[in-house]
């Protein structure tokens, strides 16, 4: 694991909103969210659809197009405030992002090669664009690199694609990586090799990363620091093990309760009642209120703020008020 | 700063309450919802009610008949008493244009639906039986698009000789091939969907899978497809007329009014102008409506 | 014994040669129990699943049924069975028809096995309270529900007919982890109130461990272990299965776990790997697994696995 005692940061977000206008009304996918990347660490997003883990992102990305309306107070990447100009400079160099279906980033009648060298130029890659690349395939595990760049992209499992993808966003050397369910669509054993690469290449480049994933155990295994999510807002945020070890809101204990114990005892599991929310319809309170087992009045009405229970550990949920 | 009832515990009618219901929606009020906020949609909608209230009522309602001769008012000016002229014999443009639109408006809609008819029913067992019987069927479709359709319909009206009910067959017989291709495109999709599966499993027969489960899901495309067709074979209808191979004398169909004005067009451009202006708007209309339906029955949109 | 599989094997022919997906599978399931099948994506763990519930016609082996050879019955012949043998499906979007209410879904198979047509209604909400949905429910359209309460509704329906066995294939890899609890529980639950038999078919390792009797682990179209679940788990002896369930990601930052990677990927079906078909990527392969033809065998107590040399 790598280590958080350098406490410098790479992006800052302050107070996000996104919003969506659809014909069936607003959504708001993203409410009051903030967080803070530091150096060489790993931050992890968990949470269900929905929960505006992606939308989160892409927003931060500018990503989102004219589809929605992104506000925030505060937008640092390594103490300069990031301009819509400034991020696209940024996207694929300082910053790069890696998508659950590698099949939708490549295009599939240039070699891959091709692409990859396309991708330094664009950012004007000082020294031999295609040694770079040669390098940064047999980096990540797809060799003979020289003769796997003339392919294209149908001719990689979806493993390799995945592998390419990742050559793809570490060519420039970024500061940030921001992975989004990457190893979802992959078997587990294929999971495990990328999530390995992925952890030797920080190692090795002390690259920062976000790791946006519904999955637990992937969570888990990988950050440093976590924030769940949920209905748009930060449910829980906290240090790894403070997370999974001394859950704090509602919803992240449920959430850990609702799967399999690993030991492998047959108790029945406690799952969260109810149905997710219902983004068009929102409570006016907390998002979770209609499922969550310890809800109070003023639940329903208000929404909570942010408690601190220790200078990693926070929670917003009116428990933590009282 | 909070009252101490604030942090009591939800009692369960209190959750209750909390679990607002959106109301129950069907598939087509849903898309009739969407369709109501495309503009252009609806400006199409509107002209085509537009024009079948005018060319079922009109003629009815009008002070002249439309084949009412006056040789009095021969070739005479839009004016307050003929809204859109007269043609040669005196008849008023206005009442002709909107009795050509039953003619129109007819074959537009008779030649599609029989079209409408062999299509689904050739698509649809192209696409449901598949293998071999879908080899052979859809070759005879390509052989069928290879020759321009305006060929046969020229051919089959020489054989069957000009008049209303021959273009309705003519047109049906010769535009089903889009409408089969299209029809057979859904059923491939639809019979590999998890839920026809889910029918297979459940015991269902063909028919059953046919009629409950498939079809009723490629109606959205079948009626857009419908929806460009009908302009299709209105204008086909024109240009028929137009030549000479359509409906006769004294009965008038837009392309029969195009077509008589267009000797004098240099002289009186109203005669050719109204007709021809009707044919384009109507078809323009059917257009934008056919557009609206594709995006608001389209069900890769609907979240 | 609910259902006896015996060799079954069932291939596709593509443009690029012959897809083995099932190639010699056997197992057995007995009343009440429940079967886990795992494996990863192109193993034929799906296409197994649909050749017993006669989705494919096998090209090989044998199912039994309830004590009848159901592998080549017409599908005239199939229909009793078809009542007795139900499925649910992976992707609750996909698999139930979005023109039909969720009651018209569920008494479709009434319908189709011809019960009394007056106990319809009364079935159709009984079914309903039986999933957690309310009665009130039932003229609503698919789209109305979220991704749980589909599943559920596809339950309903595969219960409609009242069935011994339910075969699931995925059921809630598609659902979100906090709803996946609320269908294993409920699953659980019908299965001892209505004495059901399951084959159930997954990825997630630690839920087919959580829901499962026994466990079969299969890899290209071959069984390579089946055991009692907690016994695979806790002592697996394949080298795959040791592998897979090394991969398995926990949710404990603490946890000390020692993955036993695996090179590559899963070959092709078209051209597997000759002898033992995972040989290529086997941590332990030898040069004789490339030649011999590995055939599960009782390791003890209950405990089959296909390779020789553990």
């Amino acid at each position: 694991m790598s280590n958080v005692a350098i406490a410098d940061e790479i992006l800052r977000v302050d107070n996000l909103h996104t919003t969506f206008t659809t014909s069936a009304g607003e959504v708001k996918a993203v409410e009051g969210v903030s967080f803070t990347v530091r150096r060489g660490e790993v931050l992890g997003i968990a949470g269900e659809s929905g929960s505006g883990k992606s939308a989160t992102m892409l927003s931060v990305m500018g990503l989102l197009g004219e589809a929605g309306l992104v506000s925030y107070d505060r937008l640092d990447f390594m103490g300069e405030s990031l301009t819509p100009e400034s991020v696209k400079a940024l996207r694929g160099d300082k910053i790069a992002m890696v998508f659950q279906d590698p099949m939708t980033s490549l295009n599939p009648v240039l070699s891959v090669g091709y692409q990859l060298e396309e991708a330094l130029r664009r950012h004007h890659w000082q020294g031999n664009i295609h040694e770079r690349v040669a390098e940064m395939m047999t980096k990540v595990g797809i060799v003979p690199a020289e003769e796997r760049m003339r392919q294209y992209p149908h001719e990689f499992s979806g493993g390799q694609r995945q592998r390419l993808m990742i050559a793809m966003s570490i060519l420039c050397n970024p500061e940030l990586l921001i992975a989004d369910e990457p190893t979802t669509a992959l078997d587990v054993t294929v999971q495990a090799q990328i999530l390995g690469l992925l952890r030797e290449i920080r190692e090795s480049s002390g690259m920062s990363m976000i790791l946006i994933t519904h999955d637990l155990g992937v969570i888990a295994g990988e950050a440093d620091r976590v924030i769940v999510m949920y209905g748009g807002r930060v449910m829980e945020e906290g240090t790894a093990r403070e997370i999974f070890k001394s859950p704090a809101h509602p919803y992240t204990r449920g959430l850990l309760r609702s799967v399999p114990k690993a030991d492998g005892s047959r108790e029945r599991l406690i799952p969260i009642e109810g149905q997710p929310p219902d983004l068009l319809n929102p409570p006016e309170g907390c998002p979770f209120v209609k499922r969550c087992p310890e809800a109070m009045r003023i639940c329903l009405r208000r929404k909570p703020e942010a408690s601190c229970i220790s200078d990693t550990h926070k929670f917003s949920c009116w428990k933590g008020a009282m | 700063m909070y009252d101490t009832e604030d942090f009591l515990p939800l009692t369960p009618e209190e959750r209750e309450s909390s679990e607002a219901l959106r109301p129950s929606r069907t598939y087509w009020a849903d898309a009739w919802s969407r369709l109501k906020d495309d503009r252009a949609a609806m400006f199409g909608l509107a002209v085509i009610l537009a024009v079948i209230v005018l060319a079922v009522l009109g003629p009815v309602f009008s002070r002249y008949e439309y084949d009412g001769m006056d040789f009095n008012v021969s070739n005479d000016p839009p004016s307050l008493a003929h809204w859109f002229g007269c043609d040669m014999f005196g008849r008023d443009l206005f009442v002709r244009v909107m009795y050509g639109a039953r003619i129109s408006l007819a074959v537009g809609f008779i030649a599609s639906f029989i079209s409408l008819f062999i299509g689904v029913v050739y698509g649809g067992i192209s696409g449901y039986v598949g293998g071999k019987l879908d080899d052979v069927m859809m070759r005879v479709v390509d052989v069928i698009y290879s020759v321009p359709a305006m060929i046969y319909v020229i051919l089959l009206m020489v054989v069957v000789g000009p008049g209303l009910s021959s273009i309705f067959i003519t047109l049906g017989i010769s535009y089903w091939a889009p409408m089969a291709r299209m029809v057979r495109a859904e059923v491939m999709r639809l019979k590999n969907e998890e839920f026809v599966t889910s029918a297979r499993v459940a015991g269902a027969s063909s028919a059953r899978i046919l009629f409950r489960h498939i079809i009723p899901n490629a109606m959205g495309a079948v009626i857009v497809t419908l929806t460009f067709s009908v302009p299709g074979a209105i204008f086909t209808e024109a240009f028929l007329s137009f030549v000479g191979l359509g409906v006769s004398a004294p009965m008038a169909s837009w392309g029969v009014l195009s077509s008589d004005a267009v000797p004098a067009m240099a002289i009186y451009p109203w005669q050719l102008f109204f007709p021809a202006g009707a044919i384009s708007i109507t078809i323009l209309a059917f257009n934008f409506l056919g557009d609206g339906l594709r995006d608001a029955l389209d069900p890769k949109l609907r979240k | 014994m609910m259902l006896e599989v015996d060799g079954l094997t069932k291939y596709f022919d593509t443009p690029s040669g012959r897809v083995h997906s099932v190639d010699g599978v056997s197992f057995t399931v007995s009343k009440g129990e429940t079967l886990g099948l795992v494996g990863e994506s192109g193993c034929g763990k799906s296409t197994t699943a649909r050749t017993i519930i006669r989705l494919y016609d096998p090209d090989g082996g044998r199912i039994i049924f309830g004590g009848h050879d159901i592998t080549h019955a017409t599908q005239r012949k199939l229909l009793p069975f078809r009542r007795r043998m139900q499925m649910i499906f992976q992707d609750p979007y996909a698999s139930l028809n979005p023109r039909m209410t969720a009651g018209e879904i569920i008494r479709e198979p009434m319908i189709i096995h011809s019960i009394p047509k007056d106990e319809h209604t009364d079935r159709v909400s009984h079914l309903l309270k039986l999933v957690g949905l309310n009665s009130e429910q039932a003229g609503r359209y698919p789209h109305e529900f979220s991704g749980g309460q589909r599943q559920r509704i596809g339950i309903a329906r595969a219960l409609a007919a009242e069935p011994e066995m339910l075969i699931c294939d995925e059921p809630i890899s598609a659902l979100d982890v906090s709803i996946q609890a609320q269908i294993v529980n409920m699953l659980e639950d019908l299965q001892e109130s209505l004495g059901l038999t399951y084959l159930f078919i997954a990825h997630d390792l630690s839920m087919v461990r959580h829901i499962s009797t026994r466990v079969a682990v299969m890899y290209l179209g071959n069984i390579v272990e089946l055991a009692g679940s907690d016994e695979l788990y806790t002592r697996p002896l394949h080298p795959y299965t040791v592998s897979l369930l090394s991969s398995v990601p926990v949710p404990d930052p603490t946890a000390q776990r020692h993955i036993i990677p695996l090179k590559g990927e899963i070959p092709s079906a078209i051209n597997p790997p000759s002898g033992c078909k995972f040989h290529t990527r086997c941590p332990k392969a030898k040069p004789e697994c490339s030649q011999l033809r590995p055939e599960l065998s009782d390791k003890g107590s209950g405990h089959f696995c296909s390779c020789p040399f553990v």
